[in-house]
């Protein structure tokens, strides 16, 4: 359904990409209150359903914590998570990629069984493995900021696969032509061929591909949350907000639970729109969009 | 050859009769026993459970008056020797004869290392074994209320834990196991059938039990489900027969429905925040050098910034009674005049500049998160109200089984965290024992997490636990409650309000400490 909302409007992928940023920077600074500040939470206040008029357009939470804040918050903290452990996937993946599908032989036999046994595992579980034994090792994990890093690398250690498969088969492609026989007869290293003048080339392909594990880390993060094992509960996530309001659902109190289900929905619908545009305007292989 | 019809019509009417005759109950509660070893953990719940398995020599009716259950009476021979009869014709489920060497081999193992209950026998020096229905027990110092916790002192069988190696008990503290962990061989009106931790445990009727039944159950299943929302979804759908405890936002939607009702009863447990007042330097804190917990001033402002009422209100739904006690209503010595310190966040906040804290300071609160009604929102509750007098909370809110592996003793894993307490006995000697002696070799204050000592209210205790006569009793309570809330040793919180959702055809009967008694149900 996206997609066909998409071939209607000619807007450019450049258009989706300012606007995931614009959610992340500009929207959270509007937000009526700031859900971080504890001190401005009244309980007094909970359960307040959403109303256009009153002080809270999108109701309050069990806490007294105003929704509208909360998703605010939550999306900007959904989008940085997810923003940087793609960024760590693309640390891992792409220069083993580029490794594998240079040297060929035992390093690249090594590289691709390990993917190929980490594919194994789905995403979720894997990273949920990760995260519980970082909480394990670092107990300082369980709350505070730390918790975002050991997210960050339990979604980032479970999503490097892909990039690593994709810049690997590229990378293979890319070292059969002729361009790289002339650099090589030039003289150019091995290292000066594979960054300078492979790496741009395949770099079409790996954009798209990010920006599509875009929408898988957020998800991930989120399920997470949901399942209690991701951000400690006084942080605004999507994730624990959709399971804490599940508990209300029953007695009415609804919007605690759908309103940020739907802002999800469309936070990941946003991304692999992103991704699907960017795919076709850059004429990338990877990844069937959405 | 038969007729057809004949044969249907005889399947049939086979068919209808066990129909009537087995008695299913399912029910859910929102975690599972920590074991099935009775000294595994002294926890209201797990006991409850092992109390349809397992029995003492007292048990307590559906009003929580205590009755001869394996011994058929008591006598006190002299203020520090009593003697028990025991029941005859007893059988533990394995066929086993119950005998006096079992209640002095249980003596043995529940004050053994790793045992949680060591509290039950703490005055008794000497269990001496009188003949097969006798035993004496021999105290350290006078207690007249000896078989008031013996209800959940349950009797094991001795020939049983020693040909199954399990004569010692396992701590919760530790991921020890042994035979009686996932066994259990009682003499209760149930026996184990199955159990996977966790997942499901399936107890059948005992039909060699010693008493008349007053349950019609052939079979009880019990299933924990840990989301609120599906336990109520289930006893909704009629998957499960009962379920406990009824999150407050779903009592009414329970009540409209025509299949389903809610039993209400206040609960004699009352939950608390305890503080660490003993280590020189909290553990969770960014105070160094000092613990801002031994000055009263800061745990009175922290009392005093708690807005009682709203959590009552908005977390709890009504399905509460702030407290200003440790023990509940219904416990010898809870005194209803007993008045909160006031909600007052600016008297709070001088108090902590009085005591240096000007600009606050940072702190852990751990809470479980599935063990009293709503325990994780009542946490988060108490985090805005805590920042608005300068005290940054980090909330650390875990599943029980870890909860109780870290708070109590040795561990006291923590700096401030929440707790519900029953009053074992139903007197607040249980308490002051447990909660408020200062801690000790000799077994004081086993629960007493943050360490609160005071000379005072130890000699009240002990002199407590030797008196007999009620008007005394009374008064040295009194004064040693005083005290307690005087030197804002713990913050009390509430009682809770239990609220069972129950299916319609099922009749029991609700205590008022949240114990779960499988004698008391029929299902028609």
């Amino acid at each position: 359904m996206l997609a066909s909302i998409d071939r209607l409007t000619p807007w450019r992928p450049a258009f989706w990409l300012v606007t995931l940023v614009a959610l992340v920077v500009v929207l959270p600074g509007l937000s009526p209150q700031d859900p971080m500040d504890s001190a401005a939470i009244q309980l007094a206040d909970a359960f307040t359903p959403p109303s256009w008029i009153a002080s809270f357009p999108f109701g309050s939470d069990d806490q007294g914590r105003d929704i509208l804040s909360l998703l605010l918050h939550g999306l900007r903290l959904s989008l940085g998570i997810a923003a940087l452990s793609v960024g760590l996937s693309l640390l891992i993946g792409v220069p083993l990629g580029l490794i594998a599908g240079w040297r060929r032989g035992a390093l690249d036999s090594l590289i691709t069984r390990l993917a190929d046994i980490q594919l194994t595992f789905p995403a979720v579980l894997l990273a949920m493995l990760i995260d519980g034994v970082l909480r394990i090792v670092l107990p300082a994990a369980q709350s505070g900021p730390l918790a975002i890093a050991v997210l960050v690398v339990a979604i980032g250690l479970a999503n490097w696969v892909a990039f690593a498969r994709v810049v690997r088969g590229s990378t293979r492609v890319e070292m059969a032509k002729t361009y790289v026989l002339a650099a090589r007869s030039l003289g150019t290293g091995r290292g000066g061929i594979l960054f300078r003048h492979v790496m741009p080339n395949i770099a079409g392909p790996v954009i798209v591909l990010g920006t599509i594990t875009l929408g898988t880390a957020i998800m991930t993060e989120a399920t997470l949350s949901f399942l209690g094992i991701g951000l400690p509960p006084t942080q605004p996530s999507l994730g624990a907000l959709i399971a804490r309001g599940q508990n209300f659902l029953f007695s009415g109190e609804w919007w605690i639970a759908v309103l940020p289900g739907v802002t999800l929905a469309l936070l990941i619908g946003l991304a692999n729109l992103a991704g699907d545009r960017l795919r076709r305007q850059l004429g990338g292989g990877a990844g069937s969009g959405v | 050859m038969v007729p057809r019809t004949l044969v249907l019509a005889a399947f049939l009417a086979t068919a209808t009769l066990t129909g009537a005759a087995a008695k299913d109950f399912r029910f859910a509660f929102q975690s599972d026993v920590s074991s099935m070893d009775p000294y595994n953990l002294n926890e209201a719940f797990s006991l409850g459970i092992q109390g349809n398995v397992y029995e003492g020599l007292t048990r307590r009716d559906s009003n929580l008056l205590m009755q001869p259950a394996l011994a058929t009476g008591w006598q006190m021979m002299e203020p520090t020797r009593w003697r028990f009869t025991l029941r005859p014709n007893v059988v533990f489920h394995d066929g086993r004869p119950f005998t006096a060497d079992d209640v002095v081999f249980s003596a043995t193992r529940v004050r053994a290392d790793g045992s949680d209950l060591k509290s039950r026998l703490s005055s008794v020096a000497d269990v001496v074994k009188v003949d097969e229905r006798t035993v004496d027990f021999v105290l350290r110092a006078p207690n007249p209320l000896l078989p008031n916790e013996w209800d959940t002192w349950y009797i094991l069988s001795k020939g049983w834990a020693e040909d199954r190696n399990a004569t010692r008990p396992h701590s919760a503290q530790s991921k020890d196991e042994n035979f009686a962990t996932r066994n259990a061989n009682g003499t209760g009106p149930f026996q184990l059938a199955s159990r996977e931790p966790d997942v499901r445990s399936i107890f059948t009727a005992n039909g060699t039990w010693w008493d008349t039944k007053t349950h019609n159950l052939t079979r009880v299943t019990m299933t924990p489900v840990a989301v609120d929302a599906t336990r109520v979804a289930a006893l909704l759908s009629g998957q499960i027969d009962m379920a406990f405890p009824i999150p407050a936002q779903d009592v009414a939607r329970l009540k409209a429905n025509p299949n389903t009702k809610v039993l209400t009863k206040p609960e004699v447990r009352a939950i608390f925040l305890g503080l660490d007042q003993s280590r020189d330097e909290l553990l969770y804190s960014n105070v160094k050098g000092k613990n801002p917990f031994k000055d009263r001033r800061v745990r009175l402002a922290i009392y005093q910034a708690i807005d009682i009422q709203a959590i009552r209100d908005k977390v709890m739904r009504g399905l509460a009674t702030p407290t200003a006690m440790m023990v509940g209503p219904g416990v010898a010595g809870f005194d209803p005049d007993q008045q909160r310190y006031p909600f007052d966040p600016l008297a709070a906040r001088k108090l902590m500049d009085e005591a240096g804290y000007a600009n606050g300071f940072r702190i852990t609160l751990d809470c479980p998160n599935d063990r009293y009604n709503n325990d994780e929102a009542i946490c988060q509750a108490l985090v805005p109200m805590l920042a608005r007098i300068g005290i940054t909370v980090d909330l650390k809110a875990i599943p029980k089984v870890q909860y109780f592996a870290k708070i109590p003793p040795p561990k006291r894993d923590t700096s401030f965290y929440l707790l519900g307490w029953t009053a074992a006995g139903y007197d607040s000697l249980n308490t002051l024992g447990a909660l408020v002696m200062c801690p000790s070799d000799r077994g004081a204050g086993p629960f007493n997490v943050g360490g609160y000592c005071n000379p005072e209210v130890d000699r009240l205790t002990v002199a407590l636990s030797q008196e007999a006569d009620q008007l005394k009793r009374a008064a040295l309570t009194r004064e040693a409650w005083r005290i307690v809330r005087e030197d804002v040793a713990y913050l009390p919180l509430h009682n809770q309000i239990l609220a069972w959702g129950v299916r319609s055809n099922v009749d029991l009967a609700q205590r008022a400490d949240d114990i779960l008694d499988w004698r008391h149900i029929t299902v028609r």
